[in-house]
């Protein structure tokens, strides 16, 4: 179990957090959700069956933490696990030497937050099937969805392009 | 631009290396957070229930040894109260939406859920929280005739129930209305 948990994290790391900095405002917080997505894997990786691959199982965990760590309004203490005011000592994310094309952020956080999950998931070059698994819609639907997102998103770039 | 040349943007090779893990470390500590998490939880949970235990006792003994009937009356009805709201929050504790592994679509229902108890209990603590401890006190004043902490009590029920109203307002609706669009937005298939 440990392995995979490590094997699946090391080969996602990167994608994970370019999610998390997709649903927060600041790097502080990427750092945060990243640490609170790690915890919540770590801890549901005992019920992980292998009815769906294990990046399809971690990629609903990272969007339904990012989702909710969002809807956090008033930052309310809550029950749910939180990584509030913890850093990980073993965990290690340095300051972005160069931002990468900022202007691809500021129009993915332009989206609804659905939105944003769906269009990363395509971005991550997963395919329509799995984006289906991933958010609970038909692969039709998600090609229908996926066309509108594209539209908006390219029609956010244009200008700067 | 491409479909190719956007995937190539966002992903950046720079993120790879940002994020490094100690990977003989890190199982470990995250075991020991989640213990230190489950702790607190267990502390708190512990906290309410043995704060209801002993409360309880404490009136139906009190009831016992006081004279005036209202008084008395007062500490039952407050001695039942504390075993309510102890049922009452353990109960919406249950339907926290644990499963992350969901579907969003599904996850995200079972979180409106969830809310929308808590917001049902929210809007309800009058009849479940305040009235049942507010009259309780009250009968208990009303037997020794102290009108002054009567008083008190009251103001501090129309605190309490203020607080939950804009808790209600401020909070819990605009939350259930958010999850509510995100829904919607699943489940047509435009």
């Amino acid at each position: 179990m440990e392995e995979l948990f490590l094997s699946t994290i090391k080969k996602n790391k990167g994608a994970i957090f370019r999610m998390c900095l997709a649903y927060t405002s600041s790097y502080e917080d990427a750092k945060d959700l990243f640490q609170e997505v790690l915890l919540n894997v770590w801890k549901a990786m005992g019920s992980f069956q292998n009815k769906s691959s294990i990046n399809t199982w971690l990629y609903r965990i990272t969007i339904n933490v990012c989702l909710r760590a969002n809807q956090k309004i008033n930052k309310r203490k809550s029950r749910f696990l939180s990584a509030d005011g913890m850093a990980l000592e073993s965990l290690q994310i340095s300051e972005p030497h160069q931002k990468s094309y900022p202007e691809l952020y500021h129009c993915i956080k332009s989206l609804s937050e659905i939105e944003r999950s769906i269009v990363m998931l395509f971005l991550e070059d997963m395919p329509y099937k799995e984006i289906a698994e991933i958010t609970g819609l038909t692969a039709n639907n998600v090609a229908v969805k996926m066309t509108r997102i594209k539209a908006k998103l390219f029609n956010c770039l244009t200008p700067i392009l | 631009m491409t479909d190719e040349e956007l995937k190539e943007k966002w992903k950046n090779p720079a993120n790879e290396d940002e994020v490094s893990l100690n990977e003989d470390k890190l199982t470990d500590e995250l075991d020991s957070r989640l213990r230190k998490f489950e702790r607190i939880i267990r502390r708190r949970n512990a906290r309410e229930i043995t704060l209801a235990f002993l409360l309880m006792p404490f009136m139906i003994t009190a009831a016992w040894f006081m004279h005036p009937v209202l008084a008395k009356t007062g500490a039952v009805i407050l001695s039942i109260f504390c075993i309510v709201v102890v049922i009452v929050l353990r109960k919406v504790a249950k339907m926290k939406p644990d499963d992350l592994s969901l579907p969003i679509m599904q996850y995200l229902i079972v979180y409106r859920q969830y809310l929308e108890k808590e917001r049902s209990l929210l809007s309800n603590v009058l009849y479940w929280y305040i009235g049942p401890s507010i009259s309780g006190i009250s009968l208990i004043f009303i037997g020794f005739h102290r009108y002054v902490p009567l008083i008190i009590g009251l103001l501090l029920g129309v605190l309490v129930n203020y607080i939950n109203r804009r808790a209600v307002k401020n909070y819990l609706t605009p939350l259930i209305d958010k999850v509510s669009i995100g829904i919607d937005y699943l489940t047509t298939n435009e």
